[in-house]
């Protein structure tokens, strides 16, 4: 393992200039290229067209929420997160016997859930504080 | 439509509605009432939620007077532009089945660049060409993959065979030394890592039958190197181009794709793989020390730790996004939305499907980061008519050391927690990306840089990514536990190898004893080799 790191640091420092240059590409020549690799991307998942028509569909639901200045890393954390919040959720359930009490009465779950509680009470208070319109701070975009 | 307040007016209607639409939809799932969670609960929050986020969104902007930020629309051209390019992209998708995917690739690739600016014939039939023939040979000859061939199929079995035999010729004659199995692993893991949603873990599987054909040695350091150069290769694109390779690589696309904007790739890049290297080292030494004494704390997790620590990361995230916080909220559940559709993990009851059978098997989380990130980037461009993704020039090839010195606390602290977490099975590096962003941001004396192009913030995500793998060894060797499906690939390419289960599982009767056990210790000693 070690030694795969170490090579990966001797290889890629000098490559670094190369990589970067893929940005000096036109985009004319440079556009088509990424939505191939994004079509065998999104074809190679499980081989499947329907997965294509997914990302395009996204595609155009990303431009507009990024147009709108909405934030897009949520959405992909969720949707990531999503199949295992919930499967995980159903096993506490099943452990307590449909308490919800179990993610607090246990130390570690208490602890993360009191720090996750207190995360959306501070953006809430910020939220109240401040009239500004809402505008992601952390759009990567303009 | 230029108005911040009435396209907020016009966005929180139609999220509201769709809310709307999902509860209606989520009454009509049928299920058992003697379930812990009744089936309909979820997609009734989720509606909920989308509702509420719709419905404060649209008030918060009925009622916001004051200054209004323009939102920056296309021109009529603009709008012209995308669609074409939509509708290209959709024509590219709807013929591959009959045609043949290196044909309606080297279409695609020809008509898109003539489209974009006509003087560049020649370049156009140069990449059509080249792109339809890359596509075929390194992913349908040599990694196997089943694209469709279309009217290809018969004619490439015998025209291209003596192709393949040089190939196959230059490929015995490279059969030396480990050293250089690695530099292939490494550059072909980089390579493989570049492609949108092809990850560590699908690099490692494709990948997995050449390292097999080597000395079992040459074949595990070919495959360490795979897995970190694939990783690598997703941040080179999250930074150069703003498309993550895979959903952990996405916070490296905040600061590390504004870095390249201001004329910063290679410092961006630099750092990743510096960050990436000490994080590597550190958690290979927490490796070495610790592995016994934490593998029982990995042991205390259970179901609703997991669930808590989700969640946790979850509200860090919505609460990143700062003022936009309904936005944020909004995002959240678009996305939540998305991946309830299909089954039930645990009934299996099919689910908000609106009885279409692709929607059967659910919509995969990949293409969804592909759509986002890489599609809707290309649209950006499309609509501005842009000659290059961005107009600076490069200054800074390398990060300067006050840089590096100033990254020092990101790496040390983005290792730990990148380390920490990723002894828990099941906890995707994703999370510990956006876990180490998030504190370094918080932590940092100049959080205002962050999303600016802050060179921390590519130091952070890259070093918890690297870090995550190292911790993920712990359970590996310890129990023979995988943590997540890059190191379950990895597992049975190293048993195919030789490295047998049994030993795992004797590892676990000594460390459990309580022993700092010698096995558990080689098995450290043999990672690091």
């Amino acid at each position: 393992m070690y030694i795969g790191n170490v090579i990966l640091l001797v290889l890629n420092l000098p490559l670094v200039g190369f990589w970067a240059r893929i940005a000096l590409i036109p985009f004319p020549i440079l556009g088509p290229l990424i939505i191939l690799c994004s079509v065998i991307g999104a074809y190679s998942i499980r081989f499947m067209l329907f997965d294509v028509w997914v990302a395009l569909l996204f595609g155009v639901v990303g431009y507009l929420l990024r147009k709108l200045h909405f934030p897009v890393a949520p959405l992909v954390l969720a949707s990531v997160l999503s199949q295992m919040l919930e499967t995980s959720l159903q096993q506490s359930l099943l452990i307590s016997q449909g308490s919800w009490l179990i993610f607090f009465n246990r130390p570690i779950a208490g602890f993360f859930m009191a720090l996750a509680i207190a995360s959306i009470a501070r953006g809430i208070w910020l939220q109240v504080r401040s009239h500004a319109p809402e505008v992601a701070i952390d759009d990567a975009d303009e | 439509m230029r108005s911040q307040r009435k396209c907020d007016l016009a966005a929180g209607v139609f999220i509201a509605l769709l809310g709307a639409v999902v509860i209606l939809a989520a009454s009509q799932i049928r299920g058992d009432v003697e379930e812990r969670l009744p089936p309909r609960t979820l997609p009734y929050a989720v509606g909920f939620m989308t509702l509420a986020g719709g419905l404060g969104l649209a008030v918060k902007a009925y009622r916001f007077h004051g200054e209004d930020p323009r939102i920056q629309w296309p021109e009529t051209d603009g709008w012209v532009r995308i669609g074409v390019n939509l509708l290209l992209l959709a024509l590219f998708t709807a013929i591959m089945d009959p045609l043949g995917m290196p044909i309606t690739t080297g279409l695609y690739v020809a008509g898109a660049i003539w489209y974009m600016d006509r003087k560049r014939v020649v370049a156009a039939l140069l990449a059509g060409a080249g792109s339809a023939l890359v596509v075929y040979y390194l992913f349908i000859r040599l990694l196997e993959l089943t694209f469709p061939l279309g009217p290809l199929g018969r004619l490439g079995e015998t025209v291209l065979f003596s192709w393949d035999l040089l190939l196959a010729g230059f490929a015995d004659a490279l059969t030396w030394t480990n050293l250089l199995w690695a530099l292939v692993g490494c550059l072909v893991g980089t390579l493989i890592g570049v492609l949108p949603g092809i990850g560590p873990s699908a690099g490692i599987a494709i990948l997995l039958p050449i390292t097999t054909m080597i000395p079992p040695t040459s074949g595990i350091i070919m495959m360490a190197a795979i897995y970190y150069g694939a990783m690598y290769g997703g941040s080179t694109t999250a930074i150069v181009v703003n498309i993550p390779g895979e959903a952990s690589s996405v916070p490296t696309c905040i600061d590390g794709y504004e870095m390249a904007k201001q004329g910063r790739a290679g410092a961006a890049l630099g750092i990743s793989a510096i960050s990436s290297f000490v994080a590597g080292t550190l958690g290979l030494v927490g490796l070495t020390f610790f592995a016994p004494l934490l593998a029982n704390v990995a042991l205390a997790f259970g179901p609703p730790e997991y669930f808590a620590l989700m969640f946790m990361g979850l509200s860090l995230v919505i609460s990143l996004s700062g003022r936009a916080l309904l936005k944020g909220m909004i995002a959240t559940s678009i996305g939540l939305l998305a991946s309830l559709i299909g089954r039930n993990p645990l009934t299996g009851a099919a689910r908000l499907t609106f009885g279409v059978v692709d929607l059967m098997a659910g919509i995969n989380f990949i293409s969804i980061i592909i759509g986002l990130f890489a599609v809707s980037e290309v649209m950006i461009n499309v609509e501005k008519a842009a000659a290059h993704i961005y107009g600076t020039k490069f200054h800074g090839w390398m990060p300067t050391w006050a840089e590096i010195r100033r990254c020092a606390g990101a790496m040390v602290r983005s290792s730990g927690i990148g380390f920490f977490l990723g002894l828990l099975p099941g906890c995707a590096p994703a999370v510990t990306t956006f876990i180490a962003y998030d504190v370094e941001k918080r932590v940092s004396k100049h959080f205002e840089r962050f999303g600016k192009g802050a060179i921390e913030g590519v130091a952070a995500p890259e070093g918890a990514n690297n870090a995550t793998s190292s911790g993920g060894f712990v359970p590996l060797f310890a129990f023979g536990l995988p943590t997540g499906p890059a190191l379950a690939v990895l597992l049975g390419g190293l048993m195919s190898t030789g490295f047998s289960r049994a030993r795992c599982s004797s590892r676990r009767t000594r460390s459990s004893s309580g022993r700092s056990s010698p096995a558990c210790i080689s098995g450290t000693l043999s990672s690091w080799c």
